[in-house]
């Protein structure tokens, strides 16, 4: 079956996704509807973070991916520039 | 024309979204309670995705069934190939 590393990987993957979701889930949907004075507020940041911290990693996300492309397609103009600069 | 995934797709999109900002503008009744969390929904929708993705991943990691034999066979045909092309004199430009 697979190798053990790759279970290994595989289980980490699942456990942060299971982490962050349950984390984020509880942050909007169940908090709102908790006392101010509960301990549980304890353990998440203020709501302005719920919607901060997300949009911030999406942006900077997208403007990875973005800035990838980009290189990758300026680095392969570079390319067949150079190439026919050679064949002329 | 046919409707394709996308167009599919980008109409649920479009009209959740429509939807979302109209509660969001309390242009429809919407009550108290989900008033809480609404302003936080496109966002969680699309911090359960990403998380759905991770563990679809890892999921398939954990359970992909490694096939030893198929891969011996591939890279002997893979040695088989550069040999026989290297006899054709045809060089394999590895980028």
């Amino acid at each position: 079956m697979a190798s053990a590393q790759d279970k290994a990987v595989g289980s980490v993957f699942i456990l942060i996704a299971a982490i962050v979701w349950l984390y984020y889930t509880t942050w909007v949907f169940v908090l709102p509807f908790v006392d101010a004075d509960h301990f549980l507020h304890s353990f998440f940041l203020a709501r302005e973070y719920a919607i901060l911290l997300p949009t911030l990693l999406l942006v900077v996300g997208v403007t990875g991916i973005g800035g990838f492309i980009g290189m990758s397609v300026v680095k392969k103009q570079l390319k067949s520039k150079a190439a026919a600069k050679k064949a002329a | 024309m046919a409707l394709t995934k996308l167009v599919r797709f980008l109409l649920s999109t479009v009209t959740f979204f429509s939807l979302w900002l109209l509660a969001l503008n309390e242009a429809i009744p919407v009550p108290e309670a989900v008033a809480e969390f609404l302003p936080a929904l496109p966002l969680w929708i699309i911090v359960s995705f990403g998380a759905y993705s991770l563990g679809s991943i890892g999921w398939s990691l954990v359970t992909f069934g490694d096939c030893e034999e198929a891969h011996r066979e591939l890279m002997k045909e893979v040695a088989q190939a550069r040999d026989e092309l290297r006899r054709n004199k045809i060089t394999i430009d590895d980028e």
